[in-house]
Parts: C-alpha cells; sequence; structure tokens
C-alpha cells in the first residue's frame, strides 16, 4: 500500500519535472541516440554504419537548421551550403597547408560562424520570401565561387582530403565519432532552449513584434541563432568531409539543402529530437528505397508528403503531443 | 529626483503617413502613480500614440521623455528596458510557447527584477489573473479571453515604471473584464502608472481619474475625468450623450 503511494507520488514528481523542463524532447533525443549506440551490436554490415554515418551528418545539419528556422522562425535555404562551407574550409587547409583535420573541423566551425553572422546581418529586415530568397541566392553564389574557382578547388572533380582515422574499411571510429558530437549538440541544444536564450529565439518566432515591446534585443539574437545555426551545419559539414575523403560542390546543390530541411520539418520542426529522428529516419529509408531503382526519388518524395499532408507536427512531433496527453493529462 | 520632473512627456509629437496627418502637435506629461484613460473615435490615432511611445513608430517631429530620458529615438526593446510596457488592441501573445515562458521572456529580457525573483513573480500574477492551472499549457491552447489576459499579465511581470493598455476590455467575457479591472486598479493604487486606451467608455469613466482625448490626431480634452466628460466638444466627437 505504502510503496504504491510512494510510486504514485514519485510519478507525480517525474511528471512535475519533466512538464517544467520540458525534459520529454531530451529523453526522446537521448533514448534515440542510445538504441543508435547499440545498433552495431545487431547490425553487423559496414555498409549500413556507413549509412547511419552519413544519417548522422545529415541529422546535424537537420540539428542545425531547426535551431534558425524551427525554433526562431527565420525559413533559411542554406543549410547545404554551410555545410559546404565547413567542408572546404577544412578541406582546404588540410589540402594545402597540411593542417591537422581536427584543426580543420574547428576552423570550420569559425568560418561558418562568421558568414552566418554575416547572413544574419544581411538577412534581418526580410521575412518569409525574401528571406528564402536571399538564402537561396547566398547559397547559389557559395557553390558557384567553389566551383568556378578550379584552380584551388579544382571545381566539380572535388577536392581529396585525408580521413579523421586513416582509410581503413570500416566506419565505427566514425560511427561513434558523429554520435559524440550529435549527443553533445543535443544536450548543449537543450540547455540553451531552456535557458531564457531560447525564449527569446522563440518568442521571435512566434511574433517579432511582441518580442521587441517585450525587450528581446530581436536584431541580437536572430544574428545570433543564424551564427550558431551555421556553425552547427558547418561542424557537420567538417566532420563529413574527413569521412568521405573529398570536398565537392555537390553539397551545396539546392536539392540538399531541401532534404536537410525536409528531415527537420518531418521529423517535428521546433522539437528538440525532431531533426534527428528525421535524419536518422529518412536517410537510411532513402537507401532503402534506392531498390526502385530510378524512380527511388519519386517514392522518396511521395513519402514525404504523405507525412507533411497528414502528419503536420512531424513524426516525433505527433509522437510527443500523444506522449504529452498520455502523461499530463491522463 | 526632481520634484517637477514627469514621468512621462510627450511634446508636440506629430506623425505623418503620406498624405494622413494622424498626429498634430500631441502634447501631455504623466506624473508617476496615475491613471490617465485616452479616448476618442475610431482613427483619432490612439493606438499610433502609443506606438510612438512604445517606439515601434519614430515621431515625425516632437520630442517624448520618459523619466528625463528621451525615448523618442530608441527601439521597442530599449524603451521595454527602460520600464515601459505595452498591451496591444490585437492581442500578441506567443502561442508555441507556454503561459509561464510568455511571462518569463519579457522579465529576463528588460531585466528590471532580479532572476530568481522571476518565476515566483511569474507565478503570483498568473494565481490573481486566475490563469494558474494553464501554466505549462501552450498558450495557443488558451482561448481568446485568456490569452487577452496573459498578454495583460506580461505587462506587470517586470516592475513596469509606466503600463500602455491598448483596448483591454474589448471582446472578453465580463466576468474576465472584472479580474483585469481589478488588477488594473489594484496596480494603480500601489502607486503604478498606467495610460488605458478603451471603447469601453462607462470602465473608462469609473476607473480613471483624468482623461485625455483625441479626435483626428488632436487632443481636444485633458483633464479630471469629471470636467472632461461634461465638455460638448468631447460629446459631440465622441461621447455622444453616453454618460
Amino acid at each position: 500500500m505504502n510503496t504504491s503511494i510512494d510510486l504514485r507520488s514519485y510519478w507525480k514528481k517525474c511528471r512535475q519535472v519533466i512538464e517544467e523542463k520540458r525534459a520529454l524532447d531530451l529523453i526522446f533525443s537521448l533514448m534515440s541516440l542510445l538504441v543508435i549506440a547499440i545498433l552495431p551490436i545487431f547490425l553487423t554490415s559496414a555498409y549500413w554504419h556507413g549509412v547511419l554515418v552519413v544519417a548522422m551528418f545529415y541529422a546535424l545539419a537537420a540539428i542545425g537548421w531547426n535551431l534558425l528556422g524551427g525554433y526562431t522562425g527565420q525559413f533559411s535555404i542554406a543549410p547545404g551550403a554551410f555545410c559546404l562551407i565547413g567542408m572546404y574550409s577544412s578541406a582546404l587547409l588540410v589540402h594545402y597547408w597540411d593542417w591537422n583535420p581536427y584543426l580543420g573541423i574547428f576552423m570550420s566551425v569559425v568560418s561558418t560562424a562568421t558568414i552566418g553572422l554575416l547572413l544574419g546581418w544581411i538577412c534581418l529586415r526580410l521575412r518569409g520570401p525574401y528571406l528564402a530568397l536571399t538564402t537561396i541566392a547566398f547559397a547559389e553564389i557559395i557553390r558557384g565561387v567553389i566551383r568556378f574557382s578550379y584552380d584551388i578547388t579544382r571545381g566539380d572533380l572535388g577536392l581529396s582530403v585525408p580521413k579523421l582515422y586513416g582509410s581503413g574499411v570500416g566506419h565505427l571510429d566514425y560511427y561513434y565519432t558523429f554520435l559524440l558530437v550529435v549527443v553533445i549538440v543535443q544536450i548543449f541544444l537543450y540547455f540553451l532552449i531552456k535557458s531564457k536564450i531560447g525564449l527569446y529565439l522563440q518568442s521571435i518566432r512566434d511574433d517579432e513584434v511582441a518580442a521587441s515591446g517585450r525587450g528581446v534585443n530581436v536584431v541580437w539574437w536572430k544574428t545570433f541563432a543564424f551564427a550558431l545555426s551555421s556553425l552547427i551545419c558547418g561542424l557537420a559539414g567538417g566532420l563529413y568531409v574527413h569521412f568521405i575523403g573529398l570536398a565537392s560542390p555537390e553539397m551545396g546543390l539546392l536539392m540538399n539543402s531541401g532534404l536537410i530541411i525536409g528531415m527537420a520539418v518531418i521529423g517535428g520542426m521546433g522539437t528538440l529530437a525532431g531533426p534527428l529522428v528525421g535524419g536518422l529516419i529518412l536517410h537510411p529509408l532513402s537507401e532503402y528505397v534506392r531498390e526502385f531503382g530510378v524512380q527511388h526519388m519519386v517514392v522518396f518524395s511521395f513519402l514525404i508528403i504523405v507525412v507533411v499532408r497528414f502528419w503536420r507536427a512531424g513524426l516525433y512531433g505527433s509522437l510527443k503531443n500523444i506522449l504529452e496527453r498520455l502523461i499530463f493529462h491522463g | 529626483m526632481d520634484k517637477d520632473a514627469k514621468l512621462l512627456e510627450v511634446k508636440g509629437v506629430s506623425k505623418r503617413f503620406g498624405g494622413l496627418q494622424a498626429l498634430r502637435d500631441v502634447s501631455f506629461s504623466m506624473d508617476e502613480g496615475e491613471l490617465i484613460g485616452l479616448i476618442g473615435p475610431n482613427a483619432s490615432g490612439k493606438t499610433t500614440l502609443l506606438n510612438i511611445i512604445n517606439g515601434y513608430y519614430p515621431p515625425s517631429s516632437g520630442t517624448i521623455y520618459l523619466d528625463r530620458h528621451r525615448i523618442d529615438s530608441l527601439n521597442p526593446n530599449q524603451v521595454a528596458k527602460q520600464g515601459v510596457t505595452r498591451m496591444f488592441q490585437a492581442t500578441r501573445i506567443f502561442p508555441r510557447m507556454s503561459v509561464l515562458e510568455n511571462m518569463l521572456t519579457i522579465a529576463y529580457a528588460v531585466r528590471r527584477i532580479p532572476s530568481r525573483d522571476i518565476v515566483q513573480k511569474a507565478r503570483k500574477i498568473l494565481a490573481r489573473l486566475s490563469l494558474d492551472d494553464m501554466i505549462h499549457e501552450d498558450a495557443g491552447n488558451l482561448s481568446g479571453g485568456q490569452r487577452k489576459i496573459l498578454e495583460f499579465g506580461t505587462c506587470f511581470m517586470a516592475n513596469p515604471k509606466l503600463v500602455l493598455l491598448d483596448e483591454p476590455f474589448a471582446a472578453i467575457h465580463p466576468e474576465l473584464k472584472g479580474i483585469l479591472e481589478e488588477f488594473m486598479i489594484a496596480h494603480y493604487e500601489e502607486g503604478g502608472t498606467l495610460l488605458l486606451v478603451s471603447h469601453d467608455i462607462p470602465s473608462v469613466v469609473a476607473s480613471c481619474p483624468r482623461l485625455i482625448v483625441l479626435n483626428v490626431g488632436t487632443i481636444i480634452a485633458d483633464g479630471p475625468t469629471e470636467e472632461v466628460v461634461k465638455k460638448d466638444e468631447v460629446a459631440e466627437a465622441y461621447l455622444g450623450g453616453i454618460v
């Protein structure tokens, strides 16, 4: 009897903590990442390990975009361009000056944050289609500059760079490196979103006019969101280039930005776990439907339309709504 | 502090939007602890005046001082940090944030009370406004009236020097209106300063000791409520014999 009362009060306390801290997102994120951590025990194929490394790259880029698009409401269409900048920042330093790849990845972060800051400043007064068009134009400029600077970047041929862990066959080193980075970024973002900075960003997303009237420095926090979001995409790009060993302007294609945004939207925009879920499900799924041959993009795109039509909150967003109803409203 | 210094001084403010003269040489001042009703027919310039005080529009000419600091060239967020809070005519809340987060945002942003007191203050205000049961609910799930109350509550989160209320009583249930009126009067009696814009003349007359009447962008009356409502030009412009 006493035990049941204890359990009830413990459950009530847990619910209160989850509700107040909005920890459901973090719990679900970490549980998903735990599944990914133990998956290689059951899934031993090096091919699928590689697929999951790429999925984590996309998830990381989607997580970065989600900070800007999902939490701050700034619909940039340039996440692919920032991954590209991250890739080439490290690739050029490592290729021409023999920099250590870790230092190269660090410079990817620095360069994307700086360029993100600049783009954020340019886009400050732009909203909706104007913002989207400006970021598309920016992405095309970056891709064009890289493609046509053939003497430095080797254009469409791409620039070969050393891999982070040498050129062995297995991918498990990369697998756990990406996993660790995603875990760190998710925990960092959880605390950021829960902090007053998170409140400022979300208030800008919900109503920019009201946010400024309530003391939020909209100019500063929008620029900050651009820089941090770009930094995360740059980090993803920097890691990715030392996984595949080749920097190619293809990453800057609008289709790739669409894919990254699609992952965030289908997973659940404006949630911590949504982009992670989107990346981890959609990339392996797109690999899986490759057996439909050239039609696989049609099948993939159809799946996207179905999800967007019937689960507007995204896969995780819809699940979260159900979980919240169950936990908080019985 | 200078004994004669006013909390708010609006001096010769005019505002023109293209060919439309929205405000013409508007001047008035407010002492600390005053509750002033600002009334006038539609399109008389009431909301424009609030938008200028608030920093959303720069005045075409004229100056505004708050506590002897010039604020007419500041951004809305800087004006808020000076202690001016605002409730909008069309409700503006953050629908995807919880009720509590809506309250916390302004308090953290304007930094006018110690961080450690913010959550407790929010809970207190929400309890007084009967929103304490919905503290973790997304604000977008509230009813229209509750949203209005929430926005009203945010205005009092950060020890404001001046609260600008634009039509707080419009389109809400009389019971909810009673809660707002009670809260507003209590704030006034505790020494708070409020500028109330409303078309709800009986409420304004009953609660505001001083009344300013705007008509076509010009102040046509400013004084004790009982005197202003008796003026012929006010009755003609707006009141229509209601009082």
